[in-house]
């Protein structure tokens, strides 16, 4: 149990709008261990984001978390008050968000801000939070960290703010990462680099790394565990290979059917019929049922429950649970 | 006639980026001497990084952005110094898509009144008939009658991508060039779009200018690929040749890049060092010595010329000329 | 190609989608009653007495069941000559800043959407207005064409001018540069077409608001005129004209003084709080 690193348990989480109570995050469940990069995929309005932000209890003011457990080895994160959780962020786990321009602050030098964090959480001295970060704009893969402190944001290009912003998520030895969407706003050449780096990151803290994206190739490239997310529930979880190799969930596979891949030259591009639905109008019964073309009466009158269908492996889908029992008896 | 729609000959577009009072002006360096053709039918995808000019050029040839120098041909005719009403006939012939499915239709009207809006411009059809087209436009890209009434913030984004298809195709152009107009989609949802621009091509006997950043999109709609690096046209080559046999370094690069939605898939990938230098400070040389690991003296002196390196494959590399 | 069609599409007018939004907030509605409330005395006029009548029987009464607001100083009836003064203050900020919107509007659009010299003449032009003082300048105005009700509206609109032509400006330059009215650029819509149909609607939602707060200042203004002797005649029963007269008698009979100054005062918050609650509608940012 105490190996988990990350261990969410039925998280829940609401938002309060003028269209009434809207769950954005329903039931969701699932663990990061320590020095594994466990992917949270899904679509626009699939709640990957949101489930991020509840994390680390950041949500907008009509948000709300209303059930469920977040453990951080083992601390409670959702019954801490404000001065703890405060102290949790950016020293325990650290958070990267897509954009690098709109999440540095453009009135402040970049050494600045990267000294805040280390000052704030480890009591440095100016001179020690200066040698720290530094060292870290080294370890990103800058040069010349010395000319990039006295800088400020708009001087850097998108990959250089990207680094700034992970040089500024590691520098105090964060035990998780949770990385929004981090290559999203990048060029394909630089969004090599980021992920070249964030794979070397994992491999010497030893951290483990929640990746919230949409894209399977990334997933494909980073990830050891995938999660699949559509409208705010986990459908489908297994291990990166599985995953790819043998997708269970009829979303999932969908989902990896319709990504283009370089060399396949197929004329017809194989897609997912329909829309995401919207969350105040969600269907009853599976919430994929709508756009399943497998879908049978049972699918659209009860929601499957996420089940385990082999070892550490989960999906949410009535036809695979009854495949799964009959391969039981 | 040739059989060329549309022709660039050595076309430049810079950008005034800022004002100095002293010292002499910065420019964007948007465009450097791009020259290329669009053959009747078929699919060009433009390729390239931000800052490559790639959407420049796509509103260069619809006369959006005038040029500096260089001319734009389209059906055979000079159109570079046409004025604004001269080139308003000849926006029919050519409509655009746009990247951004969510800011390119006016929230104010409905989506009725936006897709007949072309109609409105270039034809006197009367009230009537303009509905009737629209609502058989909507159908062509999978839409309906009830979608008519609607107003643009109703709609999913590949449903208002497909209203803006819808829009492009309402007056018979010739050629779309469309800027983008999956990448702001969902994956599932930009296989829809993807197979739609498919589909009309074949029905309606279109020309794509496909611009875009992702190689593995562009692999299923083009017939041939160019890629821009800097305002620079580096390589332009049929997709068959761009994906088995790239030439230029950075296309080499850039290919690598792409993850792959497959975990079993190894290969060597090459990372790139450095960045995008910006379009305001060239390098001299060739645009790419910054990051080019073949780099030779010659690459920082002078800018290879594209030249023909195969049948219908052309390169700007000193590598390929030695 | 088959495409799923959906059942649960909803057609939700802008019109109903604000209405939606805007019945949500109290303060505005309550205000937007009141004023609909004053726009009915203005258009019905049900003044219990003649507002000339003079009864000196009755001068300086307090308020009583006879007279709800008290007598003036002729023994006149303060609510019936606050009634119709309604009326005369309510048509002049209406007709001055209707003008002022219209012309700034105009210039707004044309500097925002041109530029260039055109534009710095237009918007140098504000800024020589800007920099009197707001009452000052009409208070100029109305020194150089004259006192009168007439006159009143001409000051306050050319005071209103400038804050009208800044933000149309704004909201033209904005708009201008978004993506469809590239779109309509690249359909080749012609100038006119793009001004009228694609960007002056999208200017309204602001222009709506600072309408609404404009009206306001501009009772303020017509008021203060009035009160300065520059405005109304006293024979009329202008709010402004009343609250000079009243000042006279404060010490006997404060009621004349109280209620037109709460007249002023509550229409001057409702169009505030009307307004406020207008731009947290139409602002989509606040969504």
């Amino acid at each position: 149990m105490t190996d988990k690193l990350l261990d969410v348990k039925n998280l829940k989480t609401e938002f309060h709008t003028d269209k009434g109570n809207l769950t954005a995050v329903n039931d969701v469940s699932f663990y990061v261990n320590n020095e594994e990069i466990v992917g949270l995929v899904g679509e626009s309005g699939s709640g990957k984001s949101v489930t991020s932000l509840s994390l680390l209890r950041l949500l907008p003011e009509n948000g709300e978390i209303s059930e469920g457990e977040i453990l951080l080895e083992g601390r409670n994160l959702r019954e801490m008050n404000k001065k703890e959780i405060r102290s949790i962020r950016g020293s325990d786990i650290a958070i990267i968000f897509q954009d690098p321009m709109s999440s540095l602050n453009p009135v402040l030098r970049v050494g600045e801000q990267l000294m805040e964090c280390t000052k704030l959480h480890l009591k440095y001295t100016n001179d020690q939070a200066r040698k720290h970060a530094i060292d870290m704009i080294k370890r990103v893969g800058i040069p010349v960290p010395e000319d990039i402190m006295n800088r400020y944001p708009h001087q850097l290009s998108g990959g250089m703010s990207q680094r700034i912003m992970i040089a500024m998520a590691m520098s105090c030895n964060p035990k998780l990462l949770i990385a929004d969407e981090p290559t999203t706003a990048l060029d394909v050449t630089i969004q090599a680099q980021v992920m070249e780096l964030m794979l070397e990151l994992k491999e010497k803290n030893k951290i483990g790394v929640l990746l919230i994206t949409h894209d399977l190739g990334v997933v494909a490239e980073m990830c050891d565990r995938v999660m699949v997310m559509y409208c705010g529930r986990i459908v489908e979880m297994a291990d990166v290979n599985s995953l790819f190799k043998n997708p269970l969930h009829p979303y999932t596979k969908g989902l990896i059917a319709s990504v283009p891949k370089i060399g396949r030259n197929s004329d017809v591009l194989p897609y997912i019929s329909g829309r995401v639905p919207d969350l105040s109008q969600l269907p009853t019964g599976c919430k994929f049922a709508p756009r399943c073309s497998l879908a049978i009466d049972k699918c659209h009158i009860e929601e499957p429950k996420l089940i385990y269908v082999g070892e550490n492996r989960q999906c949410r889908c009535h036809l695979v649970n009854e495949r799964g029992e009959n391969h039981e008896q | 006639m040739s059989n060329n729609l549309v022709e660039l000959k050595d076309v430049r577009k810079t950008f005034l980026a800022s004002k100095t009072l002293f010292r002499s002006n910065k420019y964007v360096h948007a465009l450097n001497g791009v020259s290329l053709e669009i053959k009747n039918g078929e699919t060009l995808s433009i390729v390239g990084e931000s800052g490559c000019g790639k959407s420049t050029l796509g509103r260069v040839i619809n006369k959006l952005l005038d040029v500096d120098s260089g001319e734009v041909w389209f059906e055979d005719k000079n159109i570079t110094n046409y004025a604004t009403s001269q080139i308003r006939p000849f926006r029919n012939k050519m409509q655009m898509v746009f990247q951004d499915p969510y800011g390119s239709l006016n929230p104010r009207m409905k989506i009725k009144d936006i897709v007949a809006e072309p109609l409105l411009v270039h034809t006197d059809m009367s009230k009537k008939d303009r509905y009737n087209t629209v609502i058989e436009l909507l159908e062509t890209v999978g839409l309906n009658e009830r979608h008519a009434q609607g107003y643009a913030h109703e709609f999913s984004g590949g449903q208002r991508q497909r209203i803006g298809i819808a829009r492009a195709l309402s007056v018979n152009p010739k050629l779309i060039i469309a800027d983008e107009p999956v990448s702001a989609l969902d994956v599932s949802i930009q296989a829809q779009v993807i197979n739609i621009f498919k589909r009309l091509q074949r029905d309606f006997n279109l020309t794509y200018l496909f611009i875009s950043h992702d190689l593995s999109v562009v692999e299923i709609i083009s017939d041939r690929i160019g890629v821009m690096y800097l305002g620079y046209l580096v390589e332009i080559t049929t997709k068959e040749e761009l994906y088995k046999n790239p030439k230029h370094p950075y296309t080499q690069a850039l290919l690598s890049a792409v993850p792959i939605a497959d975990p079993s898939h190894k290969r060597n990938r090459i990372i790139l060092k450095g960045d995008i230098p910006s379009p305001i400070d060239m390098p001299i040389g060739c645009p790419f010595n910054t990051r080019c690991m073949y780099a030779m003296e010659q690459c920082f002196k002078t800018m290879p010329q594209l030249v023909e390196v195969g049948s219908d494959h052309k390169v700007a590399c000193h590598l390929n000329l030695s | 190609m088959k495409e799923i069609q959906y059942e649960d599409f909803k057609i939700e007018s802008p019109f109903r989608e604000f209405s939606r939004k805007f019945l949500k907030k109290k303060s505005a509605v309550i205000s937007l009653a009141f004023l609909v409330f004053l726009l009915i005395l203005v258009v019905f006029q049900p003044t219990p007495y003649d507002i000339s009548a003079i009864d000196y029987d009755n001068i300086l009464c307090e308020p009583n069941s006879d007279h709800l607001f008290g007598t003036d100083e002729y023994g006149r009836d303060v609510l019936s000559r606050i009634i119709t003064g309604t009326r005369i203050s309510l048509s002049v900020a209406i007709i001055a800043v209707t003008i002022g919107a219209i012309i700034g509007s105009i210039l707004g659009i044309i500097a925002g959407y041109y530029g260039g010299l055109l534009e710095s003449l237009i918007m140098r032009s504000c800024d020589v207005l800007f920099s009197f003082p707001g009452l000052l300048l009409a208070i100029g105005i109305v020194a150089i064409i004259g006192p009168g009700l007439t006159n009143v509206v001409i000051a306050i609109s050319i005071y209103g001018i400038p804050t009208f032509t800044r933000i149309i400006r704004s909201s033209t330059l904005s708009i201008k540069e978004l993506l469809y009215i590239e779109a309509s650029k690249s359909i080749g819509v012609s100038d006119m077409r793009l001004l009228f149909k694609h960007i002056f609607p999208g200017t309204l939602p602001s222009l709506i608001v600072s309408y609404t707060m404009r009206m306001g200042t501009a009772i303020i203004s017509a008021a203060s005129l009035s009160f300065l002797g520059f405005g109304a005649s006293p024979k009329n029963p202008d709010w402004g004209a009343m609250l000079s007269t009243g000042r006279d008698y404060i010490g006997v009979a404060p009621h004349m003084l109280f209620y037109p100054g709460l007249m002023i005062f509550l229409t001057v918050l409702a169009f505030n709080l009307l307004g406020d609650g207008l731009r947290d509608t139409l602002d989509p940012k606040l969504d």
